[in-house]
């Protein structure tokens, strides 16, 4: 038993250090392209028909890769970032990249809930369109932005485990290799535990969030 | 002053304003009245520099205005306040935060937007409101956290889009009542784009009638109200509904008003002479018409009635017993 939770520690931490520094790397590269995608689009701050259904093109085709061959084709990508292309580091390579068109859809969704009279009436005030977006836009969708991170840094769990398979660390990689390969049925359930306990954490966190920003704005 | 020199906006084909040519002098209270979809708010979106008319001129004062770009536009913009039907507050902040918005996006420091934020909350009545979130208000706090926010950089025009369409009544003249107290302190150009025809007489100076893009007919209020030329601004003034609280306030005081309401037949029935004859009661006739909607006639009358007591109270009861709604104005 004791041994048991030693070999867990390890991997957990593994997974948790993959999602939050994942998590960080796919919002800094999907934020502004979910921005972009949202003030570009007709009849918003910005239309640029162009460069919307560009952009729009890019995020869906890499968004229709599966996870697993999207993890491969970026093998060289990490390898150059981290210098290797197993464990953890080349996992958050991975993971960043393809949580980003992801996230850059989520982010899209959130700030396209702002009406379009709020950001007239901004307008109408002589706010540049820099202004509109970091301080009507954003702070407008704060819930809906929260409960997108939310659902992301739960799918990015997710994608860490899948990424065990391919010797990316964390406790994905642990259950198939003492669960799947050795038989190890208890580090198996173990393992499966401990991430549905952190999923569970992650939604409970996120919605108490928006519930918290709900109440204050009196919109609960 | 504003002047719109032959403005036309044309949306995918359908003409939303035709050549419209108006001129809004300093300092008055301009209405523009249409009904739905007759180009009110696209009239207000151009010369709110939201959009670029599609031939035509706009100035303020003697400036062209419509040609602007860049941070031009954006200097210009802060020039005007702007209020809306659906208050358009941003939910993100409290009302202090509001009315501080623009402020901020200009660059005044802390203490200056403090001190502004907080007079103009005063000067709307909303001073106990400043850290209430705006969701909380009812329409009409909302509507005066959205004035204290378009009043924050001391605007030359105060644009409103159906500012009063989403209040009641009651609501709606403390609204009209607050821009006038304002206009009392500060010089301020007033249009009122409304669907309501009591929201222009009670505050516009000058009106313009729209309808399908066009200006049908502009004069002062007072000369629309008295001889509208066009059916449709004769439309508006008859639904000018009198408002009995105001035209009988001092009479309400002192003696007993009754409203009745009748329809149909008893349109061609004598009731006053009755009132008179049967309950001897002395009638003074404050108002009275008849209206057919739809092939059914309904009257109305507003009666002041002056007897004892007793009779009034027979008096009343007859009148029911006859199919007549009955109702007494000052409670
Ligand atoms: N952005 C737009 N795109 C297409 N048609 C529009 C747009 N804005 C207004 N219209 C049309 O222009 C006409 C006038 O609209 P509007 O100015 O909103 O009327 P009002 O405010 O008087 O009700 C309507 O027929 C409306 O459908
Ligand atoms: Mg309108």
């Amino acid at each position: 038993m004791f041994n048991t939770l030693q070999m867990l520690i390890e991997p957990t931490l593994e997974t948790i250090c993959m999602t939050i520094v994942s998590t960080i790397f796919a919002l800094i590269l999907g934020f502004p392209v979910g921005t972009l995608l949202c003030v570009t689009s007709a009849g918003n701050l910005i239309p640029n028909a162009t460069l919307n259904s560009v952009l729009g093109r890019v995020v869906n085709v890499l968004r229709s890769f599966p996870f697993i061959i999207l993890m491969i084709v970026i093998f060289p990508l990490s390898r150059l970032i981290v210098g290797t292309s197993i464990g953890t580091a080349a996992t958050i390579v991975s993971l960043s990249f393809a949580a980003t068109p992801f996230i850059a859809r989520i982010i899209e969704s959130a700030l396209k809930e702002t009406s379009s009279e709020l950001i007239q009436a901004a307008k109408a005030m002589g706010s540049t369109n820099a202004q509109i977006v970091f301080k009507v836009i954003i702070p407008e969708s704060c819930p809906a932005i929260v409960s997108g991170i939310t659902l992301m840094i739960i799918t990015i769990i997710g994608y860490s485990a899948m990424a065990g398979a391919i010797g990316g660390g964390g406790l994905g990689d642990l259950a198939i290799r003492y669960g799947y390969q050795r038989f190890r049925m208890d580090i198996m359930i173990w393992a499966v535990s401990i991430i549905v306990i952190m999923v569970e954490l992650v939604q409970f966190l996120g919605d108490k969030i928006v519930d918290k920003i709900m109440i204050k704005r009196g919109m609960r | 002053m504003i002047t719109l020199k032959n403005v036309s906006k044309n949306y995918g084909g359908l003409q939303a304003l035709s050549s419209v040519s108006l001129t809004i002098p300093s300092g008055t209270v301009y209405g523009i009245i249409g009904r739905s979809g007759a180009g009110k708010s696209t009239l207000v979106k151009l010369i709110g520099l939201l959009e670029n008319p599609d031939a035509g001129e706009i100035y303020f004062d003697d400036r062209r205005v419509d040609n602007l770009r860049g941070a031009d536009l954006l200097v210009c913009r802060r020039q005007f306040g702007m209020i809306f039907q659906h208050f358009n507050l941003f939910s993100s902040r409290d009302v202090f935060g509001n009315v501080a918005y623009p402020l901020e996006i200009v660059g005044k420091d802390k203490v200056y937007i403090k001190d502004r934020v907080l007079g103009l909350l005063e000067l709307v009545g909303l001073s106990d409101k400043a850290h209430s979130s705006v969701n909380k208000l009812s329409g009409g706090q909302k509507q005066r956290a959205a004035m204290a926010r378009a009043l924050a950089v001391c605007p030359k025009f105060l644009f409103c889009d159906e500012a009063t369409s989403a209040l009641d009544p009651q609501t709606t003249s403390s609204i009209l009542q607050l821009i006038k107290n304002i206009r009392n302190k500060v010089n301020l150009t007033v249009v009122m784009i409304t669907h309501q025809m009591n929201v222009v007489s009670d505050i516009c100076d000058y009106v313009s009638v729209v309808d399908g893009g066009k200006v049908i007919e502009s004069g002062t209020v007072k000369e629309l109200v008295g001889f509208p030329h066009s059916k449709i601004a004769k439309d508006f003034v008859s639904s000018l509904i009198p408002s009995y609280e105001k035209t009988f306030k001092n009479l309400l005081q002192n003696s007993i008003i009754f409203r009745l309401y009748f329809s149909n037949d008893i349109v061609t029935q004598p009731i006053v002479s009755r009132l008179i004859k049967e309950c001897q009661l002395n009638v003074n006739i404050l108002s009275g018409a008849v209206r057919t909607v739809k092939d059914q006639f309904f009257g109305e009358l507003v009666l002041e009635l002056i007897g004892p007591a007793q009779d009034l109270k027979f008096a009343v009861d007859k009148l029911k017993s006859q199919g007549i709604v009955v109702e007494k104005l000052n409670v």
